[in-house]
């Protein structure tokens, strides 16, 4: 059952446009907020790229009016925002940023996604019952 | 029945089905068996690197068994091993990344964390770039998770096919077993781009073949197509052939009839020429007969009239004679009274001989046409016959209005005329009408000029009305009835005079009417006797 969860999920990516991750975050982040619209901060240019189209997925300049930051590298985030909820890109950012509630990156060709149900109980996320197969 | 060509066209047209047949099998034949061989090559190409593969794997398997040191009956696993050991691990990747080349893009080894769950991690990978290179113990999701699990089930290795990009990518799995356990898995992500380019110019075969069956098909189509058409056009042919050929045969029954029937047209012909020639010279025989017996009853006529007129010269001769004679025995004969009387005999003398002129005038026929009237032509007759009629005491009444001259055969006119003021006495006289008389009526009717005779004789009954201008037919009932009258009058009119003579029944009696055309000219010469 988790397998057919996951390529139904992942099918999303992998059978949609160049823009695959944009639809995924669409479909995934305000079920996780469980708003209409978020207001994303990003410092990388690269996920600038994917939600500058978004009508769902608002883009910040600054972060401190954000609901979430997606990325994989937060080194130069400002002091209010250290406590915002994060989208992690890759494994080793989603491992060590700890406000880091799940990720989306990809593994020899392969699409991957996690979950940490600690943190997204942290932040009064909600994630939908199909997606607790990857959360840990 | 077919002839040569025919026969020449239908095998012709056999072969071409048979060859178009040939063409079509062996198209679709060389097809499959490319197909086949096709996939047989792709089978190989990628059979070969599996096996190439799987000895890969199978070092790398006796590799780490050997280099992680777990010797069977031992407890530790590999991940105890190697999550121990960094060392270790990074010597082992170091390896792997040996295999890693553009053909071989993934080398990495996964095992499950609990038997039961689907939860694979990261043991080992060896890919050199940093970025994609995986952590130790990283948790993995496959997406194709049944091949990997299967792995597990079966503890034999395994491998799939990528969805999408163009199936150029194949992982293959090759377990680790320890004990009869399986340790982890070996994944190896290779290329089939080196298959694939023999493929894709197998595939640029399949096209040429693909175009080359479809022109086989369209090929064997216009063949059976025009075969067809061909076939119905030559059963058509054939079919009108035979219609053709019954059709002459029935034609050339038929000319043959006709050949034979012709004959005896032909022969009937020759007699009936005779017949005709007989006949005619017969008809010429009886003509003249006819003419000759009209004449001889004209003649009859003539003398009877010419009696008639001299009657009253020859009676005044006789008389004056006396006369002369009587003074002459009583002796006064005088010189004066002598010469008198004679002069008046010389006269009548004279009249007798006048008469006799204007007989052989009136009888004289004509050789050629002249210029006449209706006027002229009655006046001439009744010169003649108009004072014995009055003796008779049948009255003649003249109602002439076409006084117009034409051209015609003027004595021939007469004879007609006095004819049928004639037949009109003697039916009157015949009769015993009490008030007879004769009317002679002329006037113009269209294009035509009429000459009327009518009397009141009463008339004659229609029955045989049709009759009366046949030859030797007569209603009268003396002697003098020749039959030759009317029939000779209606020849003159309309054979010589190229007009009309009619007859019908009027209100008191017969009336004739001769019409003549009013442009008769001088042109026509015509002989009227040969």
């Amino acid at each position: 059952m988790k397998s057919i969860i996951l390529i139904l999920l992942l099918s999303i990516v992998l059978l949609s446009d160049d823009n695959y991750e944009l639809k995924l975050y669409q479909s995934l982040l305000p079920a996780l907020f469980q708003k209409k619209s978020l207001i994303v901060y990003t410092q990388e240019s690269e996920q600038k790229d994917i939600l500058k189209n978004s009508l769902i997925l608002e883009l910040s300049s600054s972060c401190s009016n954000s609901d979430l930051i997606i990325g994989k590298s937060f080194d130069e985030l400002s002091t209010e925002c250290l406590n915002k909820p994060i989208f992690a890109t890759s494994y080793r950012s989603y491992i060590n940023a700890q406000n880091s509630f799940g990720a989306f990156y990809w593994s020899k060709g392969r699409p991957q996604i996690q979950f940490k149900l600690e943190v997204i109980k942290t932040y009064n996320l909600h994630l939908p019952q199909n997606l607790y197969k990857y959360a840990k | 029945m077919m002839n040569m060509h025919q026969i020449k066209l239908r095998q012709a047209t056999i072969i071409f089905n048979v060859i178009a047949i040939i063409v079509l099998f062996s198209s679709f034949t060389i097809y499959n068996l490319f197909e086949k061989t096709k996939q047989d090559i792709e089978k190989i190409a990628i059979d070969a690197q599996i096996k190439y593969i799987d000895n890969i794997t199978n070092n790398i398997a006796d590799s780490i068994i050997d280099r992680t040191n777990i010797l069977h009956g031992r407890q530790v696993t590999l991940y105890e091993t190697l999550k121990n050991n960094e060392k270790l691990r990074k010597n082992i990747e170091i390896s792997l990344e040996l295999f890693v080349t553009d053909r071989y893009k993934y080398v990495y080894v996964v095992d499950k964390e609990k038997d039961n769950k689907n939860e694979f991690r990261f043991l080992l990978d060896g890919s050199k770039d940093k970025e994609d290179k995986s952590e130790f113990a990283e948790p993995y999701n496959p997406i194709d998770i049944d091949f990997w699990n299967g792995v597990y089930q079966t503890k034999k290795e395994s491998h799939f096919k990528h969805d999408g990009d163009e199936n150029l990518w194949i992982t293959y799995l090759k377990p680790i077993t320890i004990d009869g356990k399986i340790a982890a898995i070996i994944a190896i992500d290779f290329s089939l781009q080196a298959s694939q380019i023999i493929l894709s110019t197998l595939n640029e075969l399949t096209i040429s073949l693909k175009i080359v069956i479809i022109f086989s098909v369209i090929i064997f189509f216009v063949i059976a197509g025009f075969s067809y058409v061909d076939s119905k056009r030559e059963k058509l042919k054939t079919a009108l052939y035979n219609e053709l050929k019954s059709t002459n045969m029935i034609l050339h029954d038929k000319t043959k009839e006709l050949e034979d029937k012709s004959e005896k047209i032909l022969q009937f012909n020759k007699t009936l020429t005779q017949k005709v020639e007989d006949e005619v010279a017969k008809n010429r025989e009886k003509d003249q007969q006819i003419l000759q017996q009209s004449r001889l009853a004209q003649m009859g006529e003539m003398i009877g009239m010419i009696a008639h007129q001299w009657r009253q010269p020859l009676s005044a001769i006789s008389s004056t004679s006396s006369a002369i004679k009587l003074k002459a025995i009583l002796g006064k004969l005088e010189q004066t009274t002598a010469i008198e009387l004679s002069t008046k005999i010389s006269e009548y003398s004279q009249h007798l001989s006048t008469t006799i002129d204007d007989f052989r005038e009136f009888f004289k026929p004509n050789k050629e046409k002249r210029k006449t009237s209706f006027d002229e032509l009655i006046q001439s007759v009744l010169s003649i016959i108009e004072l014995p009629i009055q003796n008779k005491n049948i009255r003649i009444y003249q109602d002439l209005e076409c006084h117009d001259e034409f051209y015609s055969y003027a004595n021939e006119l007469k004879q007609v005329i006095l004819n049928l003021i004639k037949n009109a006495e003697d039916i009157l006289l015949e009769k015993q009408i009490q008030y007879p008389y004769i009317k002679i009526k002329s006037y113009q009717e269209a294009d035509s000029i009429v000459l009327e005779v009518s009397d009141n004789g009463g008339g004659i009954p229609d029955a045989i009305l049709d009759k009366i201008f046949d030859p030797y037919f007569s209603t009268k009932k003396e002697k003098d009835g020749t039959g030759l009258g009317l029939y000779m009058s209606k020849t003159i009119i309309e054979t010589h005079c190229e007009g009309v003579l009619m007859v019908s029944n009027g209100f008191e009696g017969l009336i004739f009417k001769i019409y003549l055309k009013k442009d008769t000219s001088m042109d026509s010469h015509i002989r009227l006797h040969p």
